[in-house]
């Protein structure tokens, strides 16, 4: 057996040498992406807006890495994605129907597209997108933001946006009808109109796969995208399960828009804290112009110089005790340097001096006083900590006499969200 | 004493006859069939090469089961089940001889396994060693040499009768063969009939019907010379299984699941049947010069078809219940959860989604009015959209094969001359109209191309032909092969060495000869077309050197050189006559070193070997969907090395208890990166060139790297004997699609995105293992009567989960890769078979 432990311990040897040193499978070579540079939506845009000369189409590899938003399953979209990152969103137009689903990380490689403003829709895009050539996935699931949004407070910032409106309805003209034409595939305008007052159309496509379903009756919130055409703003459900329109209406616990020439109708009241000169109180402003037709309530602390003035609007009590998620809404127009109104929240004021109660201040978004009147939305101002049978909401005015801005208050409404 | 070594002899000879499975295993469905959008013509297109090669192709195993080799007798009985090739090498390595006559395909490279399907009795001795080693008789390579020999006068006097009863390939066997011996008036005799029968014997839809026949009379002239005619014929009949993705498996409920049939009026009826009857003949005349001196002189014919019949389809939904958008995953892959959901259903509840709906086929085709061509309104007539074809490949080989043997003291010389003269025609025939009462002979992408009208058409000489049942139609053109070959060999014994030198000198020229003229090629695809010829040699020698008497130790090397498969020199070889530039012959380097020990009680074999075979070519035809159209995807300089060890030990205690143990541990590899190129079918210039193929280091596919088994008999003194085998496989790779493995394909992607990895990762299949058991008993009856019995089972645990292999669909979708998954086919459960086996 001796002999036989020679060729045994050199096979045993090649053996060894043979399998030592396992190769490793062939590397096929692939794209190096950082050869390209990376470009959020932000520069997107400003690309596509600047009007300097510059270079709107991408002649070398450059990528966009970005979450879909919204996807082509309902049918509602056709060759085409919203896709959203962290700077913003943006519209791309493909060339084919894709697979592509919400939550999808895409890598677009732009080398040969254009970004720009189409000449319709005045909306941002990318066009004619290859996306068997020129996007792909890298992960799914991802975490897409969906931006609460007041229908006035829609600007052209936020085309593209997935945005969930509060609080609409369908118009009733446009309550329990198709929401588009399956049967000649065209597609079909309706209006929704929110707690406020303020419409928006909604489009849907005739091959969407919920065109043949009826418009629900009620009141609630919608999702989707905020597109544009013209000059019309639009709004675009991407899956009709984001519509839930199944509240009683408009839920309104208080509004005072000032049309009927008074200011204390209602149960407000001017309650003023310094300056008895009656011209520095609260009163209803009638110069109206195009953008708010209507009469509204104004103060002045500038009495042919400016004053120190403090002058409070209160409202009535207000009874929030069985609101759910009740939220002030108001707009303001102002002018001139001075102190900022104050807007404020109290549950125990019963009359008199506002001192004798306690105040809360709410934060809201007022209009600027270096332009001159601009009517500003304050955007919905929660009151849910605030709900009692006695809730007032009061706007403060003050100047000094270094400075008195002119303030216009209107369309006040506390409601549910 | 010597009746009982006779007893055993025959009772181990019975065990190797029942055990040897000569019949095809489950054989594969090629997968270029591919298809695009059902609203699109689709194109139905096979690589003829795998369909054929199937027909003809037998795991090497078989051939060994005769073999001393104790590593080779291990591996041809119990590692068959794993799909494993010895060294990983295609059977195109091993030289495989009847009567000295060469029977390797001379366009594969194939030895044709099927030809003598069922005469086991007659091909029963074989000389045959495995590896680099002299051979007298022709000129062998890496895979070393089977010579069947088989004529009247080898068999002694007697006849034999068995019956075999078995749930894998066929279910019920019958063999009968008479012998007369050489009789006193010089003349022999033997005959032998066979017929293999079964119906879903193991995979439901399939059958199996094959018979064989075999004459052989042999005449002694006298001392000197002896003329011998040797003529079999085995028609065999099948119809066929097929290979799935995992998905259709778990719809359908069982890995066995077989997309190839579908009910047609309540019966079952296979899509996909193949028929071979090749006869073949040999005229040998053997004449010892003296004692030490043997001319053999053959002349060898094998003719007859080959076919395979499958669907065709024109202007119609794909017909096929596997096709890709008929699968659910398809629609939950377009985000259509609901159209998923209830295709699924119909898939686990309908049996005409999971198979072909005959019926529907020949509804569709007899409710097709159309006038012929040409005629105006004949509304009696209906165009099939859907046919049964049989594509067949009709061959006619004529050989011509002297080989001569002396020996002068310490030396044996071997020389030989042959030749061949290979005619193999390709044409296709309408098998069934399905309803229909014609077809029309055109192609379907060309249709949308044309320049001319014509341009569609398939025979350019009768264009509009309505196509009835039986006629020709697609294509009609010959692979013409002539080869000659010198060779020889000398053979050196010295007291403690031994060495041998051989040569040969080939020469092998091949031309296509079409006749019909092709709309697309009008110019190049009538006629002969260029006639290509390959020069080629082959070196090899060896030594022994002997220890002592027990324990020596060869060494080989060898370098030859061979013509590449016919077929994949073409660049379509159905539709013109064009040639790749630049193609050359295959180079084979081979070594090996081996021990061997050898006592009465002991055998060992160690065994270290390595074969490189360089610049072959790889040509299949399919869809290709990134650029959707037809392709012929080619690729030259491939380079595959085949390096491991193999130990094989057989030890035997107390005279009845035998032990065996096989390793074969090996590392099967691309060792080039090819270069690739895409050949339109409708055009000549190329879709693309010179793409690398980035393959090195991915393993070959198609057999496991490495197998252990170790098997345990009992061999008792009253002629019976029982023993158990277990048997692991590892290493199972499947075979790479080059068009993934390339940066043009990837050119999106980045190595960190995760489709990089799911793309260019070669799919490994689990390790699995097997338990076979078999015993075997026999009697002598009254002198001169033997009855043996013998039983069988493999795969005794019934493992059903045993991926034996698959392969990586050509058609693949590079955005969305899990579009096509990788198809597999599954090692049969517990199989058995019991033989008896009455001899006198």
């Amino acid at each position: 057996m001796k002999k036989l432990s020679i060729p045994l311990l050199t096979v045993a040897a090649l053996t060894a040498v043979v399998f030592s040193c396992k190769k490793k499978e062939d590397v096929t070579p692939t794209r190096d992406l950082s050869q390209g540079k990376n470009y959020t939506i932000a520069d997107l845009n400003a690309l596509a807006t600047c009007t300097n000369a510059c270079e709107k189409r991408f002649r070398e590899d450059a990528y966009l890495t970005a979450i879909v938003a919204a996807d082509e399953t309902s049918g509602n979209l056709y060759e085409e994605l919203y896709v959203q990152d962290a700077t913003g969103s943006i519209h791309l137009v493909l060339t084919d129907n894709s697979y592509f689903l919400i939550g999808d990380k895409i890598r677009i490689n732009l080398k040969g597209l254009d970004v720009g403003k189409n000449s319709q829709s005045n909306m941002i895009e990318i066009d004619s997108i290859n996306y068997e050539k020129q996007i792909v996935k890298t992960d799914s699931k991802q975490a897409v933001t969906i931006t609460d949004l007041n229908i006035n407070e829609i600007t052209s910032a936020n085309f593209s946006q997935l945005v969930r409106l509060n609080g609409v309805s369908f118009i009733p003209a446009d309550t329990a009808k198709l929401w588009a034409d399956p049967i000649t595939k065209n597609s079909v305008n309706r209006t929704i109109k929110d707690c406020g007052g303020a419409t928006l159309i909604v489009r849907t496509s005739g091959y969407a796969d919920f065109a043949g379903a009826k418009t629900p009756k009620g009141n609630g919130s919608m999702i989707g995208i905020v597109t544009n055409y013209g000059s019309t703003k639009q709004f675009v459900v991407r899956n009709v399960k984001e519509v839930n329109l199944n509240g009683s209406g408009c839920v309104v616990y208080h509004s005072k828009d000032f049309n009927d020439n008074s200011l204390t109708s209602g149960g407000w009241s001017n309650v003023n804290v310094t300056n008895t000169n009656t011209a520095s109180f609260w009163n209803i402003g009638t110069f109206t112009t195009s953008a708010n037709p209507t009469l509204y309530a104004k103060v002045s602390g500038f009495i042919g110089s400016a004053t120190n003035s403090e002058n409070w609007l209160i409202s009535p009590p207000i009874n929030l005790s069985t609101a759910t998620n009740p939220v002030l809404l108001f707009q303001t127009a102002a002018k001139f340097a001075g102190p900022p109104l104050e807007v404020k929240v109290s549950t125990n004021y019963t009359s008199g001096a506002p001192s004798a109660a306690t105040w809360t201040d709410l934060s809201a978004a007022l209009s600027s006083t270096t332009t001159s009147y601009v009517w500003t939305p304050s955007g919905t101002i929660s009151l849910s900590n605030f709900k009692s049978t006695t809730t007032r909401i009061a706007f403060k005015y003050s100047s000094t006499t270094a400075s008195a801005s002119t303030y216009q208050v209107d369309d006040v409404m506390i409601r549910e969200n | 004493m010597i009746k009982h070594y006779f007893l055993t002899g025959c009772m181990l000879a019975g065990i190797v006859l029942t055990q040897a499975q000569t019949d095809s295993t489950h054989v594969t469905d090629n997968q270029s069939d591919t298809t695009k959008t059902t609203s699109e013509l689709p194109l139905f297109s096979t690589s003829g090469g795998e369909a054929e090669a199937d027909l003809e192709q037998q795991d090497v195993s078989s051939l060994l089961q005769s073999s001393r080799d104790v590593f080779a007798q291990f591996s041809s009985f119990h590692f068959g089940v794993g799909r494993y090739r010895m060294r990983g090498l295609q059977a195109e390595n091993q030289l495989v001889m009847i009567n000295g006559n060469n029977v390797n395909n001379l366009e594969t490279g194939f030895s044709v396994w099927s030809s003598w399907g069922g005469l086991n009795d007659v091909t029963r001795f074989v000389e045959n060693r495995f590896g680099l080693a002299p051979s007298r008789v022709g000129f062998s390579g890496a895979g070393g040499y089977t010579n069947i020999e088989s004529k009247a006068s080898s068999f002694r006097k007697g006849t034999r009768i068995s019956y075999a009863f078995s749930n894998r390939i066929f279910r019920h066997r019958v063999m009968v063969t008479h012998s007369t011996g050489m009789m006193q008036n010089g003349w022999a005799l033997t005959v032998s009939a066979s017929t293999r029968q079964g119906d879903n014997v193991y995979v439901p839809g399939t059958y199996f019907n094959a018979n064989a026949f075999y004459v052989s009379l042999d005449k002694r002239l006298n001392d000197k010379h002896l003329l011998s005619l040797t003529s079999f014929v085995a028609p065999i009949e099948q119809g066929r299984a097929s290979q799935e993705i995992q998905e259709a498996y778990d719809l359908a409920g069982t890995n066995y699941y077989n997309s190839n049939w579908g009910f047609q009026n309540g019966k079952a009826r296979n899509a996909s049947v193949s028929r071979t009857q090749r006869p073949m003949a040999m005229l040998s005349h053997h004449f010892n010069i003296n004692t030490a001196t043997k001319l053999t002189t053959s002349l060898f014919f094998n003719f007859g078809k080959n076919s395979l019949t499958g669907l065709n389809w024109n202007n119609s939904p794909n017909p096929r219940p596997n096709y890709y958008r008929y699968l659910p995953s398809y629609f939950y892959s377009i985000n259509e959860t609901a159209q998923g959901d209830a295709q699924k259903e119909l898939w686990l509840n309908d049996v005409n989604t999971r198979q072909i709906n005959w019926d529907r086929l020949i509804a569709m085709n007899q409710s097709n009015l159309y006038s012929l061509p040409g005629t105006g309104i004949n509304t009696s007539e209906k165009r099939s959209r859907y046919i049964l074809e049989r594509r067949i490949q009709n061959l006619q080989n004529i050989g011509f094969n002297t080989i001569y043997n002396t020996r002068l003291d310490n030396l044996f010389i071997s020389a030989g001359l042959n030749a061949n003269i290979y005619k193999n025609n390709y044409y296709k025939e309408v098998e069934d109209l399905l309803g229909g009462t014609f077809w029309l002979d055109v192609d379907q992408f060309a249709q949308d191309q044309g320049v001319t009208a014509n341009f569609a058409s398939n025979n350019l000489d009768d264009p509009n032909r309505p196509i009835r049942k039986d006629d020709k139609f697609g294509y009609d053109y010959f692979i013409n092969i002539n080869r000659i070959e010198g060779w020889g060999q000398a053979e050196y014994t010295l007291n403690n060495f031994d060495f041998y030198g051989a040569l040969s000198l080939s020469n092998s020229s091949i031309q296509r000869d079409s006749k019909v003229a092709n709309g697309k090629f009008p110019e190049t695809s009538k006629g002969k077309g260029e006639k290509k010829s390959f020069f080629n040699y082959g070196i090899k020698g060896g030594l022994t050197y002997k220890f002592n008497g027990r324990l020596f130790a060869t060494a080989n090397v060898a370098y030859l050189t061979r013509t590449p498969e016919a077929n994949n020199i073409f660049m379509s070889p159905q539709t013109r006559s064009d040639i790749i530039k630049g193609v050359s012959s295959e180079e084979v380097l081979s070594y090996d070193v081996n021990f061997h020990v050898k006592y009465p009680t002991l055998k060992v074999r160690a065994t270290y070997y390595n074969n490189m075979i360089n610049n072959q070519i790889y040509s299949r035809g399919y869809w290709y969907d990134i650029a959707n159209t037809n392709v012929t995807y080619i690729m030259t300089g491939v380079n595959q090395k085949f390096e491991g060890i193999e130990l094989g030990v057989e030890k035997t205690l107390f005279t009845s208890h035998v032990i065996q143990a096989a390793v074969g541990i090996s590392d099967n590899i691309y060792t080039s990166r090819p270069i690739a190129s895409a050949i339109l079918y409708n055009s000549t210039e190329n879709l693309f060139d010179n793409r690398t193929v980035y393959l090195k280091n991915y393993k070959v596919g198609g057999s496991p790297q490495n197998v252990m088994g170790i098997g345990y008999r009992y061999v008792a003194r009253k002629f019976w004997s029982a023993g158990i085998a277990f048997s692991y496989f590892d290493g199972i790779y499947l075979e790479p699609n080059p068009d993934r493995r390339t940066a043009e394909a990837l050119e999106k992607y980045t190595s960190s995105d995760p489709q990089y990895g799911e793309i260019t990762k070669q799919d490994k299949l689990p390790s699995n293992f097997t338990i076979d058991l078999n015993a075997s008993k026999s009697w002598r009856i009254q002198r001169n009567y033997f009855l043996s019995l013998n039983a069988g089972i493999n795969n005794l645990l019934d493992n059903t989960e045993f991926r034996t292999g698959g392969f990586e669909q050509l058609r693949w979708d590079n955005s969305l890769p899990q579009r096509f998954p990788n198809r597999y086919n599954y090692a049969f459960g517990r199989t058995y078979m019991l033989s008896v086996n009455f001899r006198f």
